[in-house]
């Protein structure tokens, strides 16, 4: 299974590829929102695992990121939608709401939009904590169902 | 009757028509925008009837966008689009004869005024970085001046403040990668001097006489200065030769390793830098003048209907953090940003202890015929060595083993938050959400930091203009202060030469840190830098916040100090940034510095540094 993990916080990033690497799975990465969304244009994957929150660029020594994408992931799925891409789409992510004072979704209200966008391929939304394994067994499950 | 017409035209199934109309009928006059029917052109868009190579969709797209203000996506979407459908792959590539024939002058400036902008193509996945990304925009506007000259003061105005961006980005990259440094010449000057007797006294010396010593190891007492050997051998003499060039590479005050790590990393940088993103995050607070971290108003008034002891445990654990936080940077900054020699900075992580081995390789490289200079050069090559060996751990220890430290504490915070939740019911997952995003912040801001600790490259910079190094000082100090917009800076017109960039900037920055960190924050600072009677004046007006008879007493201290030559004050941190700058102006452009800082009685602080700048003004 061909996969991708797009992913900014290396802690996070590495967790998830053990996570795979268990199960024999070589993954990719690519750490911002305009690298990983033209490694997926480029190359084929089975299944691409998606931060929400995302910086625009690849972070360089002395020069800047750009925007930071509070709905990175979010924008990957539309990208995927438009370019049809068949590759299968877990978003992990660490927060449990986003946005700005006004603007905040929660994790459900995020859940939802997403569902309302009818993305074909988005298979679901997981929330990472980093002291549980919740994580990883809600990671294992749709793996299983996906696969 | 303009609505109508279009409206007309999508009756009849003339689509093109109506979409050319509709833009020029805008580009003439923008008042007509509400004549446009956008929802009927945009749903014959979305049916794909249009070859996507038209220019007016994405123009009609972005129109949109201007009115409604939502969903940039379809002004991306389109501009990609046309792109791909010319088969290029830059907006640039438009400057070319069968584009500029193709399409009408006004929409092809309209598309490359408006739309091929920064946040644009921001979006677009054939720009990689920020830098291609600026570039790209550099050459649009390059193109727009020929395509459209009449108003090519505007573009020439962009191309002009993108230029500023790029030369203050190269500045700080300079700069940052200029952070380690050792004056070599100067240490080896002073040596030749004072090493000449010893060594040809060493060079007179033969072991086959000598009884050998045992292993030995080099020893600097609390003043810095090496223990005297007494045993008469050879090897004794070697070993103090080289515990004198360890100690001046590492120590002295006017040319060694730590006192740049002292002006350019552990002054207000390092400490600066990462305290700042907590800051700004509202993650820790200052101590009070009872060394008690003061309550964490922030939080304290987000959740202020929160009135039981939840509230206080959250408080209570932030101010823990805060203590934490703050004991890690101190540890980081005086026990491991050190210079470790035998007895001294033990935990120190650049290590310039030698092996018994090390001692006997050098030794063994050195004949007869070796002159004083090069058996410097030895020792010095080897130095460097050991220098560059620890600056690739100092990298990587940074990006990880510190880091985790710093993620270990951020995780052990929402540990806790999450105890406190789940004790008495509520809920605190905000505060967990900014911990997060510090935790990546964090490890952005590492990476960067871990950049400094670079050997010096010889790249020679060309002659720059003073108010170039203040608008790079100012751009370093937005990271460590919110209200940098208080300094005023009022710079005449003076050139420099290249060589003195890396020291001027690091006056500048001292200068305005300190006006930063001690000036009063309701009020402006104002930095004059002007050439008077050939000397080069650096003059700060503020309002002082303390008393004024302490002031006072700081300044005298500080202006005594300097006078008497106490240069221990420059390897500290704590303090203002004086003495740095005196040690800068002495030592590294090395010339005499007149420093003046006075306070009247309505708090009005003026400080003034002035230096003969006539060789190096260009």
């Amino acid at each position: 299974m061909k996969t991708i993990i797009i992913e900014d916080y290396m802690t996070k990033f590495n967790e998830i590829k053990q996570f795979f690497k268990s199960k024999n799975i070589q993954v990719e990465g690519k750490h911002s929102y305009l690298s990983g969304l033209k490694e997926i244009i480029v190359n084929k994957y089975d299944l691409i695992i998606l931060d929400m929150s995302l910086p625009n660029y690849d972070i360089k020594i002395s020069e800047r990121s750009g925007k930071e994408r509070t709905y990175g992931g979010l924008d990957i799925l539309h990208e995927i939608k438009r370019r049809k891409i068949e590759s299968k789409v877990i978003i992990i992510t660490q927060f449990d709401s986003f946005g700005e004072i006004g603007e905040k979704k929660s994790l459900e209200q995020l859940r939802l939009e997403i569902k309302s966008h009818n993305f074909e391929n988005f298979k679901g939304l997981i929330h990472y904590d980093a002291s549980s394994n919740d994580w990883e067994k809600e990671l294992g499950k749709l793996l299983k169902e996906c696969f | 009757m303009a609505e109508f017409y279009i409206n007309s035209l999508i009756d009849i199934a003339n689509y093109i028509e109506a979409l050319r109309f509709s833009v020029k009928l805008f580009l003439k006059n923008k008042n007509y925008l509400v004549k446009i029917p956008f929802h009927r052109l945009l749903d014959i868009i979305d049916s794909n009837v249009f070859e996507k190579s038209l220019i007016e969709i994405p123009i009609i797209q972005f129109i949109h966008f201007e009115l409604i203000n939502i969903d940039i996506r379809r002004v991306s979407y389109a501009f990609e689009d046309f792109l791909l459908a010319q088969n290029i792959s830059l907006p640039s590539e438009l400057e070319n004869e069968m584009f500029i024939n193709k399409y009408e002058k006004s929409m092809l400036v309209f598309f490359l005024e408006n739309i091929c902008i920064q946040s644009v193509l921001e979006d677009y996945v054939e720009i990689q970085s920020y830098e291609e990304n600026r570039n790209e925009r550099k050459r649009i506007c390059e193109f727009l001046i020929r395509l459209n000259p009449e108003n090519s003061k505007c573009y020439i105005n962009e191309i002009f403040t993108l230029t500023q961006e790029q030369l203050i980005n190269d500045g700080m990259k300079r700069i940052d990668e200029s952070r380690i440094n050792v004056d070599v010449e100067s240490i080896k000057l002073s040596l030749n001097k004072k090493l000449l007797p010893l060594f040809e006294r060493y060079t007179s010396l033969s072991y086959s006489n000598i009884v050998d010593n045992e292993y030995f190891t080099l020893y600097i007492d609390e003043e810095g200065i090496p223990f005297q050997i007494t045993e008469n051998s050879k090897k004794n003499i070697f070993h103090s030769m080289v515990t004198q060039v360890v100690t001046m590479f590492g120590f002295d005050s006017r040319y060694g390793l730590d006192v740049s790590l002292s002006t350019k990393i552990r002054h207000g940088f390092l400490v600066g830098n990462i305290r700042e993103i907590f800051v700004k995050k509202n993650l820790v607070t200052k101590k009070d003048s009872n060394d008690t971290y003061v309550d964490n108003k922030y939080w304290r008034d987000k959740y202020d209907t929160y009135l039981g002891a939840d509230i206080v445990k959250i408080l209570k654990l932030l101010n823990n953090f805060s203590k934490d936080i703050d004991h890690h940077l101190m540890h980081l900054k005086n026990n491991l940003l050190r210079i470790k020699t035998d007895g001294i900075n033990k935990e120190g992580l650049f290590d310039f202890t030698f092996e018994k081995q090390e001692l006997e390789e050098m030794e063994s490289a050195i004949i007869d015929e070796t002159s004083l200079s090069v058996f410097l050069d030895i020792i010095i090559e080897k130095l460097w060595e050991k220098t560059e060996h620890d600056l690739i751990i100092i990298r990587e220890k940074i990006t990880h083993e510190i880091l985790l430290e710093f993620h270990e504490l951020i995780g052990s915070l929402i540990a806790n938050i999450l105890k406190v939740e789940s004790e008495f019911y509520a809920d605190f997952h905000e505060i967990r959400n900014v911990l997060n995003e510090t935790k990546i912040l964090l490890q952005n801001e590492f990476l960067l930091i871990s950049n400094w600790f670079k050997k010096p490259q010889d790249s020679i910079m060309p002659d720059y203009k003073i108010s170039y190094v203040c608008e790079i000082a100012l751009e370093f100090l937005k990271k460590t202060f919110a209200r940098v917009d208080y300094i005023e800076i009022n710079v005449d017109d003076i050139k420099l030469s290249g060589s003195t960039f890396k020291s001027i900037f690091f006056i500048v920055y001292n200068i305005l840190h300190n006006a930063l960190k001690y000036g009063n924050i309701n009020e402006k600072s104002t930095l004059q830098i002007y050439i008077k009677d050939n000397e080069l004046v650096f003059e700060v007006f503020n309002k002082s916040t303390e008393d004024i008879s302490v002031s006072r007493e700081k300044i005298s201290t500080i202006l005594n100090n300097i006078e008497k030559g106490n240069c221990e004050k420059v390897t500290k941190e704590d303090g203002t940034g004086f003495y740095k700058i005196n040690n800068i102006i002495r030592n590294e452009i090395k010339l005499l510095p007149k420093i003046i800082i006075s306070i009247d009685d309505e708090y009005n602080y003026n400080s003034k540094i002035s230096f003969e700048i006539g060789a190096f003004l260009k």
